[in-house]
């Protein structure tokens, strides 16, 4: 190094280069003068550097050893003919690269749109909670929580279903001995389904809870116990129902009124026919046509998509379609600039 | 044609525009190659490589000075070739032969002794030795400097150092090679023998 053979420093030697070669500000500048003014040994540093510079600048230009020059033929016709526009390679690349991320997305939203689709049509699939409750809350939790917050539904309706499940339990079918009783089937569903049901009509199909104490047994009530069960709550709708009704209709062969109802009415989605189910389904002793039922409704939804998950579906095949052609596209750029 | 007539016909895929432009600057390329490889044959493969690799990155020339966007090519040309041989040292008996094949000091004046020839020739195989005992930084930016005869802010240019870095960088080559010919000052004329000694 050159602090071996002389004291100048890193920054004296830096100075001293850029003074060479015209490269130093004016500040600096002055005081290294004032300073080669004064020091000999920054004079002698500052010539040995000037002989370096000159020693350098004295080496010949040499000639090359051969002509540089492009041969047309190998690098003429190829270029002339696709590199006209600059970043030409570029643009495939790009291309490609939106079209990917583009492409991505609409699968995405594709898939969004099929999972959405596919929540909805899984909804009723859902299990029930208890096993033991199941017949009976299956059901009611189904239908009775979408007609909470509606207290619409007629009396009529509400008097079907009562009289459907009064009919369908004394007379047709005997309690399975493992089977809860009725009134404790009914009972349950009004606990599980408690939170949804605050007041009004939607009450009727269960023992009202703040009262609360149906009446005590009464040689003609016992005959009639869902019924009376089911329109205990005072002041509630069912109340006008007389007696006599509830025995006249008991009396009735088993098809009764809302079973028509529901037959005439298959559609699951209709408010009164779906009242009707609920007390039907409510009961044990309907087991069976309730399950069915049941089953041939969510096989309906299964076997039918709905409109998202068809969009959903084509979007996402879209955006694969669209996410191969792409990449096949910014291959095809990468390869050219590649080439180029 | 003018220099910016022909870069814009090469631009549009002219390689006999291009390579009116090769014939103006395949000499100072060869040379800032040579001085940096310190090899004949070695500088003509970076210079060749980097007038192919210029023609082929002409669309991204933005009308700045086209010698200093060229020498940016050559000198990331002769930094492959520094990388290459490093990864692959080899000498060739004609290596070991050579002395100046490249130098024009082979072709004296008809001014000239023999012996001065001969002594001339000693010189500048000595600035050469110690040039190639540089880093190779410091020996491209005292080639760009002080061969070349570039500004700073050129330099800055072509290598993608700040300022600073080449300020520095060309005041410890300048002190190195000072050094270094001290050692041989017996071949130095007498108008350039060192005084600080």
């Amino acid at each position: 190094m050159s602090g071996l053979h002389s004291p100048l420093s890193e920054r004296d030697l830096e100075l001293l280069c850029a003074y060479l070669d015209g490269e130093l500000a004016e500040p600096d500048r002055g005081a290294l003068e004032q300073r080669l003014a004064r020091e000999e040994s920054l004079r002698a540093a500052l010539d040995d550097l000037r002989a370096t510079q000159q020693l350098l600048r004295g080496l010949p230009r040499l000639k090359a050893p051969r002509s540089f020059a492009l041969d047309p033929a190998v690098y003429g016709r190829r270029v002339a003919r696709w590199r006209r526009t600059p970043a030409f390679e570029n643009a495939f690349q790009l291309a490609g690269a939106l079209g990917a991320a583009a492409s991505l997305l609409l699968v995405v939203v594709g898939l969004l749109m099929a999972g959405t689709g596919g929540n909805r049509t899984a909804a009723p699939l859902a299990p029930t909670a208890s096993p033991a409750l199941e017949i009976a809350l299956q059901p009611t939790g189904e239908t009775l929580a979408p007609s909470a917050p509606t207290p619409t539904a007629s009396p009529e309706t509400l008097w079907a279903a009562t009289i459907s499940a009064q009919a369908t339990i004394p007379a047709e079918t005997p309690t399975p001995p493992g089977s809860p009783p009725p009134e404790i089937a009914l009972e349950a569903a009004a606990e599980f389904a408690a939170p949804e049901m605050d007041e009004g009509p939607a009450m009727l199909g269960a023992e009202a809870p703040a009262g609360a104490a149906a009446p005590p047994p009464t040689p003609e009530a016992d005959e009639f116990v869902p019924g009376i069960m089911a329109a205990a709550p005072d002041g509630a709708p069912g109340e006008a129902v007389e007696e006599s009704q509830f025995r006249d209709a008991a009396q009735e062969p088993f098809p009764s009124s809302a079973q028509e109802k529901l037959e005439a009415e298959p559609t699951p989605t209709k408010e009164p026919a779906q009242s009707g189910e609920v007390m039907d389904n409510a009961l044990p002793g309907d087991n069976t046509e309730a399950e069915s039922l049941a089953a041939a409704t969510q096989a309906e939804q299964r076997a039918a998509p709905s409109g998202d998950d068809q969009t959903g579906t084509a979007l996402t095949l879209a955006g694969l379609a669209a996410l191969v052609a792409s990449v096949v596209l910014y291959l095809a750029g990468r390869r050219r600039a590649r080439r180029a | 044609m003018q220099e910016s007539q022909l870069i814009q016909a090469a631009r549009r895929g002219d390689v006999h525009a291009f390579n009116e432009l090769v014939l103006c600057y395949q000499d100072t390329a060869f040379t800032v190659a040579y001085r940096i490889l310190g090899h004949p044959d070695s500088a003509a493969d970076a210079a060749q490589e980097a007038f192919i690799a210029a023609f082929q990155k002409l669309h991204q020339f933005r009308g700045e000075h086209f010698k200093s966007w060229l020498m940016r090519i050559v000198t990331n040309a002769c930094y492959d070739e520094l990388r290459r041989q490093r990864r692959q040292p080899a000498t060739s008996l004609d290596d070991l032969h050579e002395t100046q094949p490249a130098d024009g000091s082979t072709l004296h004046s008809h001014e000239e002794s023999p012996e001065q020839h001969a002594q001339r020739a000693e010189l500048q195989a000595a600035i050469q030795e110690c040039l190639d005992a540089l880093p190779d930084d410091q020996r491209v930016v005292a080639v760009l400097s002080d061969v070349e005869e570039h500004a700073y802010h050129e330099i800055a240019a072509i290598t993608g150092w700040p300022v600073g870095t080449v300020k520095s960088r060309l005041s410890r080559a300048r002190g190195r090679l000072r050094d270094c010919l001290r050692a041989v000052r017996e071949l130095l004329p007498a108008e350039y023998r060192l005084k600080d000694e």
